[in-house]
């Protein structure tokens, strides 16, 4: 029964749910305690060694956004400031979960319309403007050409999801696209600027932030610096997405429609 | 033209036993024992082949009491996969075997 669970678990977590079905129904019909436990063995391997490439992009992502906070938790232990704290980061972890989840889902259903390649570019070039404008403002550096690039994020994907519907004359296919692109964004600015975050301790700390520290009675200038940093990185997570698929939902709708009146 | 990934060894031995029967639905498991193939070897070799369009897979229908059981067979580009595979490891062995006895 036991081993069983384990390639339930493992084809789920894979995003192999119909192979882990196929390799219980043939467990069923081994005898032998030895040799049921090495064919289990032999399909948990089968199954890490052949996870499809955005299933691993998801759990690796999803890994890493927790080391990320569990890395900053335990070298900052002056994050820890209460309840409140604690609930913050079982939402943090719900909504990588989350990500994880529809990272698999939908790539799942984009590898099949050829899409990923888009779909990862879009997400680079919204993730990297996002990265800018954030750096920018950080550094109260109000200069013209990266603070336009605030733009740049929502146009890329209205664009993305536009020429996936475009491409595929299918709408499905394009807000699948563009919910792809959206996640990616998000985790790979997450990582970026959490990884920035931690390895840096918070840094560069700008002379808003200095003020902001003083004002505040804190006793420790990184603690207060990677708890402003990462609670931003956070709120990213969830803003990036939300705005590109805004964007991207908008660029899907209106070639759909246009697709369609032209047939 | 799209390059041919050659395929490895157990692949072939596969593709042979698939293509001896192409109308046969196979087992996994019973496929794994008959080549000697473990469960690790072997079903990352079905899951390609599946990928690739070469390998056709179904559930077969059971009456109640057991879980019904996935089932293979080739496709028709398996089937002609499954040939030219035969072929190159053929003609590889005319090569070996003409350097040996030159």
């Amino acid at each position: 029964m036991r081993l069983a669970v384990l390639i339930a678990f493992v084809a789920t977590a894979m995003g192999r749910r119909q192979w882990g079905k196929a390799m219980l129904s043939e467990l069923e019909q081994i005898v032998g305690r030895r040799e049921r436990l090495r064919f289990t063995l032999g399909c948990v391997g089968a199954l890490v060694t052949t996870v499809p490439l955005l299933t691993a992009v998801a759990l690796v992502g999803g890994l890493a956004s927790l080391t990320i906070v569990a890395v900053a938790l335990v070298r900052y232990p002056g994050l820890v400031t209460g309840v409140g704290t604690w609930l913050a980061v079982a939402f943090f972890v719900a909504v990588v979960g989350a990500y994880v989840v529809g990272l698999v889902a939908l790539g799942h259903r984009l590898v099949e319309s050829g899409l990923v390649a888009a779909a990862a570019l879009a997400a680079g070039l919204i993730a990297g403007s996002w990265w800018v404008v954030g750096f920018a403002a950080s550094q109260h550096f109000p200069a013209a050409v990266p603070m336009s690039l605030l733009v740049l994020g929502p146009v890329v994907a209205l664009g993305n999801g536009a020429w996936a519907t475009l491409r595929t004359r299918s709408l499905p296919s394009g807000l699948t696209c563009v919910g792809l692109a959206s996640l990616l964004a998000g985790f790979a600015l997450f990582l970026a600027w959490g990884g920035q975050t931690v390895a840096f301790a918070g840094r560069p700390y700008d002379a808003g932030m200095l003020r902001d520290f003083h004002a505040s009675g804190g006793h420790d200038l990184a603690t207060y610096a990677v708890s402003d940093s990462l609670g931003s990185g956070m709120m990213l997570l969830l803003l990036v997405p939300l705005v590109s698929l805004t964007a991207g939902l908008a660029g899907a709708a209106v070639v759909s429609r246009r697709v369609r009146a032209a047939e | 033209m799209p390059r041919r990934r050659a395929h490895s060894a157990q692949t072939v031995t596969l593709l042979r036993a698939l293509a001896a029967e192409p109308r046969q639905w196979r087992y996994g498991y019973d496929l794994g024992v008959e080549l000697g193939l473990k469960s690790g070897s072997l079903y990352p070799i079905l899951i390609r082949l599946c990928e690739r369009g070469l390998l056709d897979s179904t559930w077969e229908t059971v009456e109640t009491g057991r879980p019904p059981r996935h089932l293979y067979r080739l496709t028709r580009d398996g089937l002609s996969e499954a040939h030219a595979a035969a072929r190159v490891r053929s003609s590889a062995t005319t090569r070996r075997t003409t350097l040996g006895t030159a």
